[in-house]
């Protein structure tokens, strides 16, 4: 988009004529129309292929202190640029987007790039502003002990338009929860009453109960129970074991675990 | 540690000795650095290379510090002209060659 900006005012010094304006302003349109269709891909939920949300920590005595987020570093631009190529966002307007952190900071996401993803500030009805609300409920509700950090971790990486419903009340406009599907980057939409959210709402599918462990033997934020080579499931709270365990398998839910063959400590 | 390649699908791959080297270059150089030293058992913990970005970019290796009771310490590392550590913005540059 800076690009184009640029062309127009080249364009515009060099317009001398009525028949050269007429051609300026055809292809202000032209490229107008171009800018519009670049980024009528605005993701609203996360390619959890690409940004599966990804966890720094979940340590209430240091998340929940003031100012805690401005101890965080911030993502340096060229990962930025990384995440909007991965997404597909090549035009994009100064104050468009943003790249912002599945797992918010102030609910202990990291700046990992399987925790970041290109948020509109523009589509509508939802969008980045919409998810700074829920971040900040989360946040309280963590923070106040009404809800663990895990929860709060795992509800927003699951899908935030979701935990928006449960934790803060119906989603602005009308919209409707929107159902991710894994790679279908830019193809995800709410629906509402807003022009720009006409795409239908993709069919409901239903959250992956079982994760593979990251390299060094954790679990992701969308299932914090690892399983261990004994086939022991530990859960991240009250398990003395569990960050010791070098995770074989992970899994969102004791039940789903307990489904595959495992069982708990005794 | 394993150091892992997140590629530009989301996928995993396995590093280049280049990339091993710039893992165990960078750690030496942040382990030396007056700020790493003042943190009280720091723990290397995520070692991830960022296949998307340039070697030489800001941002190309993540690298996660674990620090018990505090705030992890996140830093990114890439080749450059001179050693540096630029401990607020958590940039690490690697002398190259």
């Amino acid at each position: 988009m800076l690009s184009t900006v640029h062309h127009h005012q080249d364009l515009n010094v060099h317009c001398q004529t009525d028949g050269m304006r007429t051609l300026f302003t055809f292809l202000s349109l032209l490229l107008g129309s171009s800018v519009l269709a670049a980024t009528n891909h605005d993701p609203v939920v996360p390619d959890s292929r690409l940004s599966p949300g990804d966890v720094l920590t979940s340590d209430t005595a240091v998340i929940c202190v003031p100012g805690y987020t401005k101890t965080v570093r911030n993502v340096p631009q060229a990962l930025k640029e990384q995440v909007y190529r991965e997404y597909n966002i090549t035009g994009r307007a100064p104050g468009e987007y943003e790249i912002d952190h599945i797992i918010s900071l102030e609910l202990g996401g990291s700046n990992s790039i399987r925790n970041l993803f290109p948020e509109s500030y523009k589509s509508q009805p939802l969008n980045a502003h919409v998810k700074d609300t829920l971040e900040n409920k989360l946040h309280d509700l963590a923070c106040s002990g009404k809800i663990t950090m895990q929860e709060a971790q795992q509800a927003i990486a699951s899908n935030w338009t979701t935990a928006y419903v449960k934790y803060v009340g119906p989603l602005p406009g009308g919209a409707q929860p929107v159902q991710e599907v894994a790679g279908s980057t830019g193809q995800k939409r709410a629906s509402g009453s807003s022009a720009t959210a006409a795409v239908p709402v993709l069919p409901t599918t239903t959250s992956p109960s079982s994760a593979p462990p990251n390299a060094d033997g954790s679990c992701p934020a969308t299932a914090l129970i690892k399983v261990s080579k004994a086939g022991i499931y530990h859960l991240p709270q009250g398990d003395g074991s569990y960050a010791r365990t070098h995770a074989q398998s992970c899994f969102a839910t004791p039940g789903a675990a307990r489904a595959a063959g495992y069982r708990a400590p005794r | 540690m394993n150091l892992t390649v997140i590629t530009t699908d989301g996928s995993t791959a396995a590093p280049s000795a280049q990339d091993q080297t710039l893992m165990q270059k960078a750690q030496r150089l942040i382990e030396a650095d007056p700020h790493f030293q003042a943190l009280k058992s720091p723990v290397l913990s995520r070692a991830e290379v960022n296949a998307g970005v340039a070697a030489t970019a800001p941002g190309y290796l993540y690298l996660r510090y674990d620090v018990p009771g505090a705030v992890p310490q996140e830093l990114w590392a890439h080749w450059g002209k001179a050693d540096h550590v630029a401990w607020k913005s958590g940039q690490v540059t690697v002398q190259q060659g």
